[in-house]
């Protein structure tokens, strides 16, 4: 079934398109919504559609974004990631202590190192203790969380080290543009394609879909598991060096509650919650979805809290219209 | 069903596109847009005051259109977020508290450069004079020093044998440098004192405070950094057994109606007003001022506080409470 499922999403890209395939697409409903508020906002704000804000916008949605794919790629294999809010917040105050210390390339490497680490741990965990994901990573999460307080009680680190990295992962390049825009794009059309033309897609797919239909096929299911665990937290540790590279301050606090947004910019995406079923470009757009939405209430003076409001109902109106896409396909 | 599809969402973007074209023809244009935007929360008894200010000074004006916006709670990553777009709606002018300076230099040096009059409020650059942010004016407490009045206040009326400064906003420089003075005064007298990180979380915190005095039961001084944490770590505290007022004398930061009454009952020695809706208004005015006219404010520091608020003080303020000025 999974692999019909991706056979599906080639196959219609490669037909002449008309409304009813294009409106099967995973993506469609991101999309859809996605241009419908990006019309709003446009027409709501002079200044909205300017490229001081789209990129403003885009320098919000690749931090949040390059989090959401690595969830969404997790997701997709059939497991959840609670703590790569924490794994951001950790991987900021590693590389800032650790830059201060040596310099910005080493103390980049090892911090990796140690997200996916901490992804490895998390597989680990919940495969060898069949304790669920969601238990196992949101263990990991308060776990990371409260030896980061413990360790700073509270207190900020502030950046004070070479600028080899922050120029690669964000500062400002010109025209409002950072690498880190870059770096969303390509992760976007990497792991996608990954996704979609490999192998190791498929077997992405064939994990989350029905894990006894993947193993009789000769998927090592607990692998890919834990390569995506380990993913998940690379992906978080490289947005925590990215912010960090932009605010030079890291805090115990940053991040918190950023593991729901990721995971709802997956589901907004198309990406089904039960596993086997996702797209890293609808990802891309949840994730522009969710940061676009911010910025344009503010510039259209809406109040702010409205923020959590709209989210609440795209999310679930989103979640309704895949499940209905999902069934149309099928 | 395909079809109800089509037409749902047809019909879902005609309603939208047109409502929005609607809508937007009755947004009046004013003449003078200035965005206030706080680090939060919003949602904050505290920020409701500072937001009445701002939108108090806005009335003011017939040609000035305030927009106060902020995130629902504190969190840095969303407060940046709504400074940036503030920034990119080209506003007039911005009044926004320098909550984490670090963060907010490259844009706002960048914007100010270009000309943007820019206020502080609430919450000052604390860096070194050279680094700071070169914003027009900075109307707010002096930070560092009100964590010093709040533990010399408290050591008038007593020499703790340990005290705790509840911080509820870890990473806000402001917030952090209140802790500092209150600490250093405390251990300049002997006094143990330490930070305790009581989170976002108005409920966990009170419960982070519990845990602390099981663990340290000599603790007997609490400087609360916010009104709504005192208000749920005394009840907190009371379900444990701890006489509040007796066994541990709380002194906090801001007022509320129940704040006045803890005060009246004796369950807060005092608390420390920085006047928040001082700091909206002549944010406000202040930025205004410099947008229309070029007007150049009082140098920094516009210090609205520390006043101390004590039971004597309570029957004059009750009512501007409730009305939403204190």
């Amino acid at each position: 079934m999974e692999k019909s499922t991706n056979n599906i999403g080639v196959e219609t890209r490669g037909q002449f398109l008309n409304f009813s395939q294009i409106r099967r697409w995973p993506e469609f409903g991101v999309i859809l919504a996605f241009l419908i508020l990006f019309t709003i906002f446009s027409i709501f704000s002079s200044k909205f559609l300017t490229l001081r804000n789209i990129t403003g916008i885009l320098t919000i949605v690749s931090e949040l974004g390059i989090m959401a794919i690595g969830v969404a790629f997790l997701m997709i294999a059939g497991e959840f990631d609670l703590s790569v809010s924490s794994v951001y917040a950790l991987s900021g105050f590693l590389f800032v202590t650790l830059s201060n210390s040596f310099n910005s390339p080493v103390a980049f490497i090892i911090t990796l190192a140690i997200a996916a680490f901490i992804g490895f741990c998390n597989g680990m965990i919940t495969l060898r203790a069949h304790i669920p994901s969601f238990i196992a990573t949101l263990g990991m999460m308060l776990f990371l969380r409260g030896s980061l307080l413990a360790v700073t009680g509270g207190e900020s680190v502030s950046y004070k080290s070479d600028i080899i990295m922050p120029t690669i992962l964000t500062r400002f390049m010109g025209y409002g543009f950072r690498p880190s825009h870059i770096w969303f794009v390509l992760l976007t059309l990497l792991f996608s394609l990954v996704l979609t033309n490999t192998r190791y897609g498929n077997w992405v797919f064939a994990t989350g879909g029905n894990k006894e239909v993947a193993r009789a096929m000769g998927v090592n299911v607990n692998k890919v598991k834990v390569t995506n665990f380990m993913l998940s937290s690379l992906m978080a540790s490289l947005s925590g060096c990215i912010v960090i590279s932009r605010f030079n301050i890291a805090n115990a606090s940053f991040g918190t509650g950023m593991e729901l947004e990721a995971i709802a910019s997956a589901v907004i995406g198309g990406t089904f919650l039960t596993g086997g079923y996702g797209t890293i470009i609808g990802v891309f757009f949840g994730a522009f979805l969710m940061g676009m939405m911010r910025t344009g209430l503010v510039m259209i003076g809406a109040p702010a809290y409205w923020y959590q409001t709209f989210v609440g109902a795209i999310l679930i109106i989103a979640a309704t219209i895949n499940l209905k896409l999902r069934r149309l396909e099928m | 069903m395909k079809n109800n599809l089509k037409i749902g969402l047809l019909i879902f973007l005609v309603i939208f596109i047109f409502s929005s074209i609607f809508l937007s023809s009755f947004a009046a244009e004013k003449e003078y847009k200035i965005y206030v935007v706080v680090h939060g929360g919003i949602a904050d008894p505290f920020w409701k005051v500072c937001e009445k200010g701002a939108l108090d000074a806005g009335d003011l004006y017939d040609d000035l259109e305030v927009i106060y916006t902020g995130p629902a709670v504190f969190k840095l990553e969303e407060f940046m977020a709504y400074v940036e777009a503030a920034l990119a709606s080209e506003p007039d002018a911005l009044v926004c508290t320098l909550t984490a300076p670090e963060a907010m230099d490259e844009s706002l040096r960048a914007e100010i450069a270009k000309g943007l009059p820019v206020v502080a409020i609430n919450a000052p650059d604390l860096r070194d004079p050279e680094d700071r942010i070169p914003v027009l004016t900075y109307v707010g407490e002096d930070s560092y020093f009100i964590g010093v009045k709040a533990a010399q206040e408290t050591l008038a009326r007593f020499t703790p044998k340990r005290a705790i400064f509840a911080n509820h906003h870890p990473g806000a420089t402001h917030i952090e440098a209140r802790g500092r003075g209150y600490i250093d005064t405390m251990k300049a007298k002997g006094v143990i004192a330490e930070s305790l990180d009581i989170t976002e979380d108005a409920v966990k915190g009170a419960e982070m405070v519990a845990a602390y005095l099981k663990a340290h039961p000599e603790t007997d001084a609490i400087f609360c950094s916010n009104t709504m944490r005192t208000e749920t770590i005394i009840p907190r505290l009371e379900a444990d057994g701890v006489k509040v007022g007796v066994d541990v004398k709380i002194a906090q930061m801001d007022s509320s109606s129940k704040i006045l009454e803890y005060i009246q009952e004796g369950k807060v020695m005092f608390t420390m007003d920085q006047q928040q809706y001082i700091q909206g208004y002549l944010g406000v005015v202040f930025a205004y001022l410099s947008a229309k006219y070029g007007y150049i404010p009082p140098p920094a520091p516009v210090s609205t506080g520390p006043a101390v608020i004590t039971a004597d003080n309570i029957p004059a303020l009750e009512d501007l409470v409730k009305e939403g000025y204190r």
